[in-house]
């Protein structure tokens, strides 16, 4: 970010029609800089957290803030092989164990502590589990631009249960500065499964075993998922577009992962007669059964691919039946788009609108006499934080005048003498007249202060003058309303 | 005399009967007399919808089901206000309220024949249609706009609903579905609300609430015919006016 503020004094430099070049676009470097910032601010806020439930020791002292959300992504992306991810009980679980096992010190429920730290780190909760957002400088456009992203989704599987698993920058934070691209998390997905293999775990081609089925699943669910929704909305669906292209793929998929999974079953069959070890042998039977498992459930995708279009047919049928001409607009198609196109400023400033004109009527809310007088009355004990300490009593020392009594009795005599000498006068010019005789700061804002309190009659010293405010003045001792003194018609002095 | 007064008491006490929406002629008779009362006698259902309109309330529809009154306006004492579902909401989180409402709204009756049709029943549905009914329009509205650069540069402020619900936490950890911070809070406090409100009734009951389902009642699918819809399409009109697209 530093080279960011930087560049913008280059720019001052170079005359516009060359600077263009000199700005690199460093986008994609500093998006993926910033990826990794909560991961820094984690590390070294770390002292900082749980500090009381320790005791004096840090709780995060000896620990690698690092390691462990680096090991929660690759659960949660091991997760993904199997589910869609990984539940928050069984990232605990096994953070827990990580943090154990890098500091024995620490029990259970420090241990949990730390596990949930660092999920609530990937979650953002310290920001209501928003998107992290970040500034930096896009160089190309020569403006302050903000990413926004998350790591992690928490997101309900085809069985709605809300599993974690990375996002696309969540793979590109594990995966380190990869160059690929975030969005295709496919490509992410497979180059993770060869680290696995390059790692030699023996279980990942169950994984890859695992994640065909997945696969089929998703095709199962999509199929049905369009079917059902033709159902609900006839026209809705797009059967050329939407649903004929992914029917294909689906084909593709059942045939591609059938001879494969021919192979690998025979390869599988053959390794378990050689094999002698239980451990082996016990992961190989593991293998084959998922394997099977997975042609069930193509199986069942090769018959929901079949009958689909009969399906949807049925659906469309109710597209012909007669309609009413009506003016109002389809909920779904129309209007729900239509309103998730209108800013939220627009949306918030019609919310009573929108909500008024869904529900029914309600009650007024009436309160009864009675109960508002209570809730008057009613005196709430003010919780006062009970000293410990007793305090020590301070004789109490009145503050000093501000001007001496002598020194008031002097100003007053002199504007007294002032007013016999003019009989009327401003504050301005007694101000004027006392400088140039050479009263000190002092004895002129004494001087003003005097003044001041004599416009109001019922205080004033100079009951025989009467105080109107004349525009206004300034001088350097004070500023404000010029009052004009005169004398009061009918008195003499 | 004597009868008028009855009449105007009979009137008024329809009038308090419909303002109830959980009340129901099934299991009342003086309100099924009152309402025969109300097929009957058009002077009888005039002075009805007079006593309502001096209520600021209008009457949207009667059948044997109840009379489905509704209040005239947002300003009118008996109009719900978002206050009144959950107080101190960001301007955010009203939008996305909103939008949750009609989501519901929207997998009940996607067209308007569901709307028009009175023997039409959608399917019951579950919390998990509803969000992820506006969860895929959403992301693919998103989709959609990232091929247009224009709008990665709006201010947050700004920008359009579709990212609000893209932007919003699906769900807290901690199981707080009610809490207005996520998408699935908001939509399991809008139909809190809407059950309340005698809106939509709980088809089955189960102490999981993914397995919780859902149906709306005779009164949403008239009020979304007679009013709702088009609120929500003048809301639509005047946004996207004053957007100057």
């Amino acid at each position: 970010m530093d080279q960011a503020a930087e560049l913008p004094h280059l720019d001052d430099a170079v005359p516009a029609p060359d600077s263009v070049a000199e700005l690199l676009d460093l986008t994609k470097q500093q998006r993926n800089l910033l990826l990794l910032r909560p991961l820094f601010q984690l590390e070294l806020n770390k002292h900082s957290i749980g500090s009381e439930a320790a005791g004096a020791v840090p709780l995060f002292k000896d620990l690698d803030t690092h390691y462990l959300v680096l090991t929660a992504l690759d659960q949660m992306m091991e997760g993904t092989t199997i589910h869609m991810g990984c539940t928050p009980a069984e990232l605990i679980d096994r953070l827990m164990a990580v943090a154990q096992a890098m500091k024995s010190s620490l029990n259970a429920s420090q241990a949990r502590r730390v596990a949930e730290v660092i999920l609530d780190t990937l979650d953002n909760k310290a920001n209501a589990y928003r998107e992290f957002a970040f500034d930096f400088f896009d160089g190309g456009a020569r403006q302050t631009k903000t990413v926004r992203f998350r790591l992690v989704s928490y997101e309900p599987d085809l069985e709605d249960v809300y599993r974690y698993r990375p996002t696309a920058e969540g793979y590109l934070v594990y995966l380190g500065m990869l160059d690929l691209a975030p969005e295709d998390a496919q490509e992410l997905m497979e180059k993770m499964l060869d680290l696995l293999v390059q790692r030699g775990r023996f279980d990942a081609a169950l994984e890859i075993a695992k994640r065909a089925r997945t696969l089929s699943l998703e095709y199962r669910q999509f199929i049905r998922d369009r079917l059902m929704q033709a159902y609900r909305a006839p026209g809705s669906v797009n059967w050329t577009k939407e649903v004929a292209g992914k029917l294909k793929d689906a084909r593709g998929h059942v045939g591609a992962r059938q001879a494969e999974d021919q192979r690998m079953t025979e390869a599988v069959r053959e390794a378990l007669q050689s094999a002698e070890e239980a451990k082996t042998r016990q992961d190989l039977a593991q293998l084959l059964k998922t394997l099977q498992g997975a042609s069930v459930i193509r199986a069942n995708l090769v018959s929901d691919i079949t009958v689909a279009p009969e399906k949807f047919l049925l659906a469309q049928r109710a597209l012909f039946r007669a309609r009413r001409p009506s003016g109002l607009p389809d909920l779904e198609t129309r209007l729900l788009p239509e309103l998730l196109k209108l800013g939220r400023h627009v949306l918030s400033d019609h919310a009573d609108d929108a909500i008024s004109g869904l529900y029914p009527a309600k009650w007024p809310k009436v309160y009864g006499l009675n109960n508002v007088f209570g809730l008057l009355l009613e005196r709430r004990a003010e919780a006062l934080e009970p000293d410990d300490e007793e305090g020590e009593i301070e004789p109490f020392v009145p503050l000093p005048e501000q001007f001496p009594a002598a020194l008031v009795a002097e100003v007053q005599a002199w504007v007294a003498r002032k007013f016999e000498e003019a009989g009327s006068c401003s504050v301005d010019a007694l101000l004027g007249m006392a400088e140039s005789e050479g009263f000190d700061r002092t004895r002129q804002r004494c001087l003003v202060l005097m003044m001041f309190r004599s416009y109001a009659q019922a205080e004033t010293l100079f009951p025989a003058m009467r105080a109107e405010a004349d525009g206004r003045f300034e001088r350097e001792a004070a500023q404000g309303s010029n009052l004009h003194f005169s004398r009061l018609e009918g008195t003499r002095s | 005399m004597t009868a008028s007064m009855n009449r105007a008491r009979d009137a008024a006490r329809l009038v308090y009967k419909a303002i109830q929406p959980a009340l129901s002629p099934v299991n009342d008779a003086q309100y099924r007399e009152l309402l025969d009362l109300y097929r009957a006698e058009p002077t009888f259902a005039a002075m009805v919808e007079e006593i309502a309109e001096g209520l600021e309330l209008a009457v949207l529809d009667f059948s044997e089901r109840g009379l489905v009154v509704v209040p005239t306006s947002r300003e009118s004492k008996f109009a719900m206000r978002m206050t009144d579902i959950r107080s101190g909401l960001k301007p955010e989180q009203k939008a996305a309220l909103v939008l949750a409402h009609v989501a519901v709204a929207a997998v009940f009756y996607p067209t308007t024949s569901g709307l028009e049709d009175d023997r039409f029943v959608p399917p019951p549905a579950s919390l998990a249609q509803f969000r992820d009914t506006l969860l895929a329009l959403a992301r693919r509205m998103k989709d959609g706009a990232e091929e247009e650069p224009d709008l990665k540069e709006i201010p947050v402020e700004l920008a359009p609903g579709w990212e609000l619900i893209c932007s919003m936490p699906l769900m807290l950890p901690g199981a707080q579905r009610a809490s207005p911070a996520s998408v699935t809070g908001l939509i399991g406090l809008a139909l809190l609300h809407m059950v309340n409100g005698a809106l939509v009734r709980i088809d089955r009951e189960a102490a999981d609430e993914a397995l919780v389902t859902y149906t709306p009642t005779h009164r949403l699918q008239v009020q979304l015919r007679e009013l709702t819809l088009r609120r929500l399409f003048e809301i639509a009109q005047a946004g996207t006016a004053a957007a100057g697209v």
